[in-house]
């Protein structure tokens, strides 16, 4: 049972459900149901941990599709909190957006204060939704609201992260590195994030090598590199780390001037193969990192 | 004669005084509890601005803190905006104000700021609910069982104890081991808090500001901000702090570094 709580606490402070498979999550929520309905939750947790779990439970619900339950739940904790906390206006939002129509659930969000950063940002996931199929004023009114609500809330990095994803998107590498080196100012360890760096500037230097640029691609492959090194850094068995190193560090022995240590490279391209060969061989990782990680080492000999 | 007791206590006293002040103790802690519930304001959401305003400080602050992070140009180019900016003032909530700055502003008073007022009212709220209670079950007691000793402790304890247990009683040569009812009623006063943790469970304000929680929490607020402060001098603080950190690439020799962690010079 202490390990369930551990799982659970876990998967709602870094909020994991969000991409988890459909399997995983149909685990997690008979866990998570396990726990609330055997009374051991009201035994072994304390008040605000409960209603942590409350709000995880309500979430598992909704992407399980166990609609009635995460009404039940929505009610309860409207019954504790009231309809004017901006963490129950969030789920409400999200019951509405489930259930009834995006229409509806923007028609919700309006009608909540401006001030509920909460309520803000489900705006902007809806518009996202619209976004992706609609035309290209939504796309740059998405991002309009993305910009504004960074101007006012730049300790977000979850704004900071989706602008990134919408920039790289555009194909505007510049202003996609920027938002990822703010993300990177709030979570320097996040190695993911790092790795996310690197791969964005190869996307540039590829960009600028297109243009004709060589010089400015080069020093961007450079960086690339020292980016997806520090992945590897912070997370030892990283594949897409270890993978950008490879990549990077080949390209650069490919197309660079007599500027750069190419000795050095050489050892760097090795170290990555010799890594990625080691992960591959003691199967360390999930299947799809390593079916890519093995296409990678016979593209890249 | 010697093994004759030297005080009997009717059992009357117990039945009707000592457990109905306990009782009434635990009463009072309860209804106390619900009464800072129901009294408890939600605190007040800031203005979009004011949440700007602060964030910009810790924009700046994380610049500082893990600038090291990110490449040099990068650095840069946010070390010259969030200088110039702090010192233009476009984080400020008020621009009119801000703008039309001529004479010296003397420090804002706290009590004018709807925030510090929530703040206090908030506090004397809490106290009032200790207060009150407090001041009636006194008098109550003082009122109809001055004087009362209410029981006899199974050990014996050392002098000292006498003010402790016998406030109220004018006895100097009564053995240390009974109680006065008033002292009873200080016991109950301090020692229900486990009492009150079985029933309401952890975190009820049962015991009111016999802790120290309710005193943080009024502190609390806004980190790192007094009502009444400048919030542009703060700016201008940060903007000088900001000026004043010189970059240091981390990843400036990773290559060396991870090359000699897996040993491949």
């Amino acid at each position: 049972m202490v390990d369930t709580i551990e799982l659970l606490r876990s998967v709602h402070k870094t909020s994991s459900f969000l991409t988890m498979t459909p399997a995983e999550l149909t685990d997690v929520y008979d866990k998570s149901s396990n726990l609330i309905t055997s009374g051991v939750a009201a035994r072994k947790l304390d008040s605000s941990e409960i209603f942590s779990l409350y709000e995880l439970h309500f979430n598992l619900s909704l992407l399980t599709s166990h609609d009635v339950e995460a009404s039940a739940i929505l009610t309860t904790l409207t019954d504790r909190f009231g309809t004017e906390s901006p963490r129950v206006a969030v789920l409400q939002a999200l019951y509405i957006e489930a259930t009834d129509s995006l229409a509806k659930a923007l028609e919700y969000i309006d009608s909540r204060p401006e001030t509920e950063t909460g309520a803000w940002k489900r705006r902007i996931a809806i518009l996202k939704t619209t976004a992706s199929s609609a035309s290209s004023a939504v796309n740059v009114q998405y991002v309009n609201e993305l910009l504004k609500l960074v101007d006012h809330v730049p300790s977000d990095a979850e704004a900071w992260s989706e602008l990134a994803q919408a920039y790289i998107e555009a194909g505007m590498y510049s202003q996609a590195l920027f938002a990822l080196h703010e993300v990177l100012l709030l979570y320097p360890l996040a190695y993911n994030i790092n790795a996310l760096v690197g791969e964005t500037t190869l996307k540039f230097a590829a960009n600028l090598q297109a243009q004709g640029s060589a010089a400015p691609a080069e020093e961007k492959l450079i960086e690339a590199t020292k980016f997806f090194l520090r992945a590897v850094e912070l997370c030892e068995h990283y594949v897409r780390g270890w993978a950008g190193v490879l990549i990077g560090s080949t390209r650069i022995l490919q197309q660079s001037k007599s500027t750069v240590d190419l000795k050095l490279y050489k050892m760097i391209k090795d170290m990555a193969a010799k890594q990625l060969q080691e992960i591959v061989k003691s199967k360390d990782a999930r299947p799809e990192d390593l079916a890519a990680a093995e296409i990678l080492l016979k593209n890249y000999k | 004669m010697a093994a004759a007791p030297d005080l009997v206590l009717d059992s009357s006293l117990r039945d009707w005084v000592l457990f109905p002040i306990l009782l009434v103790m635990i009463l009072v802690g309860i209804l106390r509890h619900y009464v800072t519930q129901l009294l408890q304001t939600t605190p007040k959401q800031l203005d979009l601005l004011t949440i700007r305003e602060q964030q910009a400080l810790s924009r700046g602050a994380s610049l500082r803190g893990n600038g090291k992070f990110i490449p040099q140009s990068s650095f840069l180019s946010r070390k010259l905006y969030l200088t110039q900016a702090f010192k233009d003032g476009i984080f400020l909530k008020d621009q009119e104000a801000f703008k039309n700055k001529d004479e010296p502003k003397q420090p804002a008073n706290p009590l004018a700021e709807p925030g510090g007022m929530d703040q206090m009212a908030n506090m004397l709220k809490g106290n009032m609910v200790m207060i009150v209670p407090q001041t009636l079950l006194m008098s109550w007691i003082n009122f109809f069982f001055s004087g009362f000793i209410l029981m006899k402790l199974p050990f014996p304890l050392t002098i000292r104890f006498k003010s402790i247990l016998q406030s109220g009683v004018m006895t100097r040569d009564l053995d240390v081991r009974w109680v006065s009812s008033i002292s009873w009623y200080f016991l109950c006063l301090f020692g229900l808090r486990s009492v009150y943790d079985i029933i309401l469970g952890s975190n009820n304000s049962a015991s009111g500001g016999m802790d120290m929680g309710g005193m943080n929490m009024a502190a609390g607020g806004i980190p790192g901000m007094q009502p009444g402060q400048d919030v542009y001098k703060l700016h201008l603080s940060e903007a000088e702090n900001i000026e004043l950190t010189s970059h240091e690439y981390l990843l400036e020799d990773i290559e060396d570094r991870l090359l000699i962690k897996y040993d491949m010079y």
